[in-house]
């Protein structure tokens, strides 16, 4: 059976690599949240103001050329894309570069949106926060756990300050 | 006399020719499907916090009795629920759901006009009822109707017979058709949808 002693040391290296290892989280926690703003600023920064089309050949044919034949689908918004084939030629009335709808469906493109990653980024760093705010407050507590177990006497009785401050 | 009365007859004549003819302005247009289907295209859109998505289709069907002179009209347009793509297998099968569309109980999403009102250039105001989920609604929409009488060009673009082009857009609220966005949706679909419907039909 393991002296008093034993078990205070136990104890003591217990809550020193709790401390360390709540400290390793925490940065980790604190870097997660930097890289989560630099992959969201990188994909933004790369995205494309596009709006998918659909051609409809049957309206130059019918109305001209000047009567457009491209159709649509849905509103412009911010794309991840970086293949410069699925774009076609010209940007409609509000600036937006045109993507090719066909051309996405025939190579299985489901082109990520900017505001899909910032929804996922700024759910992972509200995460983050909760967890780095949790483990703060886990740390002040084992480490004030830890600092009280170096001050414990083997017996129990909390040690002699001085001894434990020589100088 | 004699010359009185033939006179007269011959303007009744005339009367009932020229009615006629104008009668005979009225044509219905049927919505091309079939081989041409690739043609239309109708979408619905949903904005959300989460992102935003179109759901496509072209299985759209419905005739419209036109007349490009005096630029009067009706019609009916039907989208087949069940076929609206929305880009993700697990997407459209939830959208048909009995919580969503329940396309097993009402196969069709309709329009029907009400009232046409012609505006400037191509434009219309059309009044309409709108049947989504077994649910009518009275819609108020602006209508793009363009016409091309049969000739080289229509043919070119592979119609037989006179041919008009629908473009319409307007949004509809889920709620008010009985559906309503189950709590783990929230944020990924919007409870306004914009639907929109680009369809050719012709008149042989």
């Amino acid at each position: 059976m393991p002296s008093q002693s034993e078990l205070l040391k136990r104890r003591r290296a217990q809550w020193t690599r709790r401390t360390k290892v709540t400290i390793i989280l925490l940065v980790a926690t604190l870097v997660s949240l930097g890289v989560s703003r630099l992959v969201e600023q990188n994909m933004a920064a790369n995205s494309v103001f596009a709006v998918r089309v659909q051609v409809d050949e049957a309206a130059n044919d019918l109305f001209g050329e000047s009567s457009g034949n491209l159709r649509p689908i849905g509103s412009p918004q911010r794309f991840v894309i970086r293949d410069e084939r699925a774009f076609l030629k010209g940007v409609d009335p509000n600036g937006a570069r045109y993507l090719d709808d066909a051309y996405l469906k025939k190579n299985n493109i489901y082109p990520l949106q900017v505001k899909t990653v910032q929804f996922f980024a700024s759910m992972f760093r509200i995460g983050a926060l909760i967890v780095g705010a949790l483990l703060a407050v886990f740390l002040v507590y084992a480490n004030r756990r830890r600092r009280e177990l170096l001050h414990e006497h083997p017996s129990g009785e909390p040690a002699d300050p001085v001894s434990q401050n020589p100088g | 006399m004699k010359t009185r009365s033939t006179a007269l007859v011959s303007a009744l004549a005339s009367t009932f020719v020229l009615a006629g003819a104008a009668f005979a302005q009225t044509k219905t247009f049927n919505i091309v499907t079939g081989d041409l289907a690739y043609r239309n295209l109708a979408t619905v859109e949903s904005v959300a916090d989460f992102e935003t998505f179109t759901g496509k289709t072209t299985s759209i069907s419905g005739s419209i009795d036109f007349d490009p002179k005096k630029r009067m009209g009706k019609g009916s347009i039907t989208i087949k629920a069940a076929d609206v793509d929305t880009g993700i297998p697990l997407r459209n099968d939830h959208m048909r759901d009995a919580q969503w569309l329940n396309t097993a109980k009402f196969p069709n999403i309709t329009f029907t006009t009400t009232s046409v009102k012609a505006a400037a250039n191509d434009s219309y105001t059309v009044r309409g009822n709108f049947t989504m989920k077994g649910v009518t609604k009275a819609v108020t929409a602006t209508v793009r109707l363009r016409f091309r009488a049969k000739g080289e060009a229509t043919a070119k673009a592979g119609f037989d017979g006179d041919v008009v082009q629908i473009t319409t857009s307007f949004n509809v609220n889920l709620s008010d058709y009985g559906i309503k966005i189950p709590q783990q949706a929230v944020g990924k679909v919007s409870n306004t949808v914009k639907i929109s419907l680009s369809a050719y039909a012709v008149a042989k």
